[in-house]
Order: structure tokens, then C-alpha cells, then sequence
């Protein structure tokens, strides 16, 4: 029981954090269609970033997160307008994007490669042990799937809460529909693209924690964990995102802790029974069409 | 040789005038002998939006070919003809679907060829589709609320809430994607009011409806007439059509062959040999 107790908890703090490195990539794929094969790359630059400020200006590493977010911000900016304007007018977007942002993530596997080696970085602990429901947890762990909540609150509150929020929602339903609303598709579709890049680049920080330490092929597991987290949630749904976060959190932890040779695989596996059971995902619905 | 500008422009204005008398809202885009006096060039008109010689090429197929059109505040144009003669892909180019390969439209005095819709919208222009795509994720609600976002403030003496006056608002909190289509036609249409038009393009709302709802949408398009929007309307039901416009333009292969009322239209030789073949 005690074993089911702690399986389950580490679950959802990891499944946390899995929602997290989600929710960027289907920000990205609900608003454009856009397949970014780089998303688990930039992650691992921004806790590339953590690790630099850590050795090189010795400063405690949670201080990448506010920092690596306007820098994203701006590269996210940078990165659509070179990238997006170009694929919208392909003919079929999501084949091409895909393959662009596969180039992108070779690019930055290999700058990372080049500037930090291929060997795994880590960064000192937080701190000591912390205590939930009387078991011990590493606090680094405990901190980053904390951090996940308020970090995937604000994405809710800017989706559900506000006027631009509303329109990205609109886009994300309909692109031409919402232009015929009158939305400004191109400046939604720049500020969502620059968030989704800024949820990247937190969880960036975070994933040096969560994983115990990153290396230049992170970034490539990465990318597979937030693509199986977000199709189990439904592609396009940022609340399935995060469900899926937790499911693929739990049933990775589950059998960690029963059955840890199959570890590897049981997202997989669940994935592919989502995939079979329900095409849309957990949290897709049919649509009816006049 | 200075002059002559002037005075041509002071005679294709008197020509344009006796034009008016007889049909209130265009002219013909035909630049056929035995009809010389309607020339496209209907001249300066006071009408917000004025489509002038518009003309839409896919490749050598002319859809569209010199068309003019008026919208005038208050009043009704049908856009009647039969299948593949170019009325909706008038509308497309009008509202910024599609770029115009000639010809221009001005809403206000200001040139908007080929400006996108997501402006148009915002300048006061939209348009209801033939097969409407609700967002679908959203509930009704958050349809028209996406809408209002980008409404603007109009001369337009229309300000009830939109789904109040389609009649939806019992529905407002479902999510769009459930409902009928002829819900979905109705939702469309206030999807389109939200964002406070001046001028209106209505792509065959009645297809599809019954008799019931068709009377209701027919009273709600003449209160939006009433209300001092400009309505543009493609419709193939003429009984539909009658209880709204006030005039018709009557297309085949892209080019208007008659403008006037709709009685006069359907005893009109060259209006029959369109339909029924010659």
C-alpha cells in the first residue's frame, strides 16, 4: 500500500510536469497545425540556460525561469516569422512544418553537442528531502511539479480569461471562421507560437530537475513524451494536455514501481490503445457540420 | 484638351442620373451594343459600398466578369442565377475570400480590393457562408463573443443582442458543434451581426430551412433592412427572395444580364433563357 501511495504521488508530480512540456507543443499544433518536431530541444536549451547560469555566473538556476522567458519570447517571434509565413502558404502545412522543425532540431542537438558536450549536465540539489503524506520526496522534484501548476494556470487563465485567449480558442476551432469574426489570425497565431516556446523554455529549467540531468539527445525523448502526452489528451485541447500529462505521469510510475523493465513502454502502450480506442483523443469530440 | 476630362466626367454623370431613374441601384456590367446605356461605369453614387467593374479569373475561366454592384444603406439586392454563374464567388471577392484579378470595391470612398476579411470585417462588411462552420469547441456564446471582440461601433441602427434576434439565445450556453443545421445557419448568421455591419452579403440562408423558419429568416432580414444595413442577397428560392428584396441582379457565367425588380426578372425573355434554356 505504502508502495501504491508513493507510486501514485510521484505520478502526478511527474505527470505535472509531463502536461507541461505538453502544453507548448499543442499551443503550437492547435493554433497552426504546426508539427514542431524542436519542441523537446528548446526545452533542453532552456535548461541548458539553467546550467550556464548555474557553473558560469553562479547563481541559483530557478532564476532561468524568469530570465529564459523573454529570451524565448523573443526567439519565438524570430522563429515564426522566419519559419511560419513560408509553411502557411505550403500546401500541406503539417508535413512541411514537420520537416522543418526536424532540421531545427538537428541544428540544436548539435549546437548543444558542440557548446556543452555530449555527456549529461546536472545541477545541485534544491535542497533536502520533502515530506508529502509522510513519504520522502526530493525537493527538487516536489519544486519543479509545484512550479508546473501555477505555470499551466496561467496558460488556462490567458485561454479562458481573456480576449485574446478567446480568439486563440476561436482560431484554434475554426481559422477561417475566426477570420470572418474579424480575429487577426497572424498576431494570435505570433503571440501563441511566442508562448508556446516560453512554456518550452520553462519547462526547460524544470526538466534538469525532473530528469536528474540533461544531455544534447534529450531533447529527442523529450519531444516523443510531450507528443504521446498530448495525442493521448487530444490534440489541440490544452485541458487534455494536462490529463494526459498526469495519466502518462501515473502509468509510468505504476510500473516503475511494479514492474520497472516495462517502464519504458507502457506510455507507448497507452498511446497506442487511446490511438486505437479513440483516434481524437480523451478529449476529442465529434464535430457535426451543417 | 484640358477641358475635355470635365466635360466627360459632367456627361457620364447626366447619363448615370436618367440611368437612376429606371433602376435605382446598378447598372449592367454588359458591354453589349443594344444595351449601351448601361455601362458599368455607374459614375459616382452615394451607396457605402460600390463594386465597380469587378472582375475574378481562375486561370483563363473568368467566374466573375466585370461586374458592378451597389449596396445601398436600407435596401436589398438579390443575387439570383443558376448554379456555377458567379454569385458566390462575387461574394468571396467582395469580402476578401479571394483577391479581385480586376476591377475595383470601395466602401466609403476608400479602395478595399483585395483586402483580407478579418479587415473588412472590422471596417463593417461581412457575410453569412452557404455552408456554415460554427467554432465548433466553443459554446454559442463564445461564438458571438469572438465576434463582438472585433465589432466596431456603427451608424447602423441595429444594436439587439444577436442571439436574442436569431432566436438562439436558449441555446447559448451548448456547445456550438450540437447544434442542427438549420441552428447552424442561424448562429452564422448572428456570428456575422455581432461584429455590427454596414453592409450584409446573405450566401443562400434559405437553403435548406423549412417553410417555418424560412418566414422566420425572411421577417428578420427585412428588420435588419429596416435597421439600415445594406443586404446583399444570393438566394435560389424566389418566394424567399420576394418577401426581402427590393431589387435583382440576374447572373449567367459571371456577368449580370438583368437588374431590376424581381417581378419584372422572372418575365424577362433573356432571364427565362437562362433558366430554361433558349
Amino acid at each position: 500500500m505504502q508502495l501504491f501511495q508513493y507510486a501514485v504521488i510521484n505520478g502526478i508530480l511527474f505527470g505535472l510536469f509531463f502536461g507541461l512540456i505538453g502544453i507548448g507543443l499543442n499551443l503550437l499544433f492547435g493554433v497552426m497545425r504546426l508539427v514542431n518536431l524542436a519542441h523537446g530541444d528548446l526545452i533542453v536549451l532552456g535548461g541548458y540556460l539553467a546550467y550556464s547560469l548555474s557553473t558560469i555566473a553562479h547563481i541559483n538556476p530557478l532564476w532561468a525561469i524568469p530570465l529564459s522567458i523573454p529570451l524565448a519570447l523573443v526567439l519565438g517571434f524570430l522563429l515564426y516569422q522566419v519559419t511560419v509565413p513560408r509553411l502557411k502558404r505550403a500546401a500541406d502545412t503539417e508535413t512541411a512544418s514537420l520537416i522543418v522543425f526536424f532540421g531545427v532540431s538537428q541544428v540544436l542537438e548539435a549546437a548543444a553537442t558542440m557548446m556543452y558536450g555530449a555527456n549529461q549536465v546536472t545541477l545541485p540539489s534544491l535542497g533536502g528531502p520533502i515530506d508529502l503524506f509522510g513519504q520522502l520526496y526530493p525537493s527538487s522534484v516536489v519544486l519543479s511539479a509545484g512550479l508546473s501548476i501555477p505555470a499551466l494556470g496561467v496558460l488556462y487563465a490567458y485561454l479562458y480569461k481573456t480576449r485574446l485567449g478567446l480568439s486563440t480558442r476561436a482560431v484554434m476551432a475554426d481559422e477561417h471562421e475566426a477570420i470572418a469574426s474579424g480575429v487577426r489570425v497572424r498576431f494570435v497565431a505570433t503571440t501563441a507560437f511566442m508562448i508556446g516556446i516560453a512554456f518550452a523554455a520553462i519547462a526547460g529549467t524544470l526538466s534538469v530537475y525532473m530528469l536528474g540531468g540533461i544531455n544534447p539527445t534529450t531533447g529527442s525523448a523529450l519531444t516523443v513524451t510531450a507528443f504521446t502526452v498530448i495525442i493521448i489528451g487530444s490534440l489541440g485541447n490544452p485541458l487534455g494536455t494536462a490529463v494526459g500529462g498526469l495519466l502518462v505521469g501515473l502509468a509510468s510510475s505504476l510500473t516503475q514501481a511494479y514492474a520497472t523493465e516495462w517502464t519504458g513502454m507502457v506510455p507507448y502502450v497507452l498511446l497506442l490503445l487511446v490511438v486505437l480506442l479513440k483516434p481524437s483523443g480523451l478529449f476529442g469530440g465529434k464535430v457535426r457540420r451543417a | 484638351m484640358r477641358s475635355s476630362p470635365r466635360l466627360f466626367a459632367r456627361a457620364s454623370k447626366v447619363s448615370h442620373e436618367t440611368a437612376d431613374s429606371e433602376l435605382p441601384l446598378t447598372s449592367s456590367s454588359f458591354e453589349d451594343e443594344n444595351r449601351a446605356n448601361e455601362s458599368w461605369d455607374l459614375g459616382e453614387s452615394d451607396a457605402p459600398l460600390q463594386v465597380r467593374g469587378l472582375t475574378k479569373a481562375f486561370g483563363g475561366f473568368k467566374a466573375v466578369s466585370a461586374v458592378s454592384l451597389d449596396a445601398v444603406a436600407g435596401q436589398a439586392v438579390g443575387l439570383v442565377g443558376p448554379n456555377g454563374s458567379g454569385k458566390t464567388t462575387l461574394i468571396n471577392v467582395v469580402t476578401g475570400v479571394y483577391r479581385p484579378s480586376g476591377g475595383s470595391v470601395t466602401f466609403k470612398g476608400r479602395d478595399i480590393s483585395g483586402m483580407p476579411s478579418h479587415r473588412l470585417c472590422r471596417l463593417g462588411i461581412n457575410r453569412t457562408f452557404q455552408i456554415p462552420h460554427p467554432l465548433g469547441d466553443l459554446s454559442v456564446q463564445d461564438n458571438i463573443a469572438v465576434a463582438h471582440a472585433s465589432s466596431r461601433s456603427s451608424q447602423v441602427n441595429f444594436d439587439a443582442d444577436p442571439l436574442q434576434f436569431v432566436g438562439l439565445e436558449s441555446v447559448a450556453n451548448i456547445q456550438a458543434s450540437f447544434l442542427t443545421s438549420s441552428e447552424q445557419k442561424l448562429l452564422d448568421l448572428a456570428r456575422a451581426l455581432a461584429t455590427r455591419p454596414d453592409v450584409l452579403f446573405i450566401d443562400e440562408l434559405g437553403a435548406g430551412l423549412s417553410t417555418r423558419e424560412l418566414e422566420h429568416v425572411a421577417g428578420l432580414l427585412r428588420q435588419l433592412k429596416d435597421a439600415g444595413l445594406a443586404l446583399v442577397i444570393v438566394e435560389h428560392l424566389m418566394d424567399f427572395l420576394e418577401q426581402i428584396v427590393d431589387t435583382v441582379v440576374v447572373m449567367d457565367a459571371g456577368s449580370p444580364i438583368f437588374r431590376g425588380t424581381l417581378r419584372a426578372a422572372i418575365a424577362d425573355r433573356r432571364v427565362i433563357d437562362v433558366y430554361l434554356g433558349k
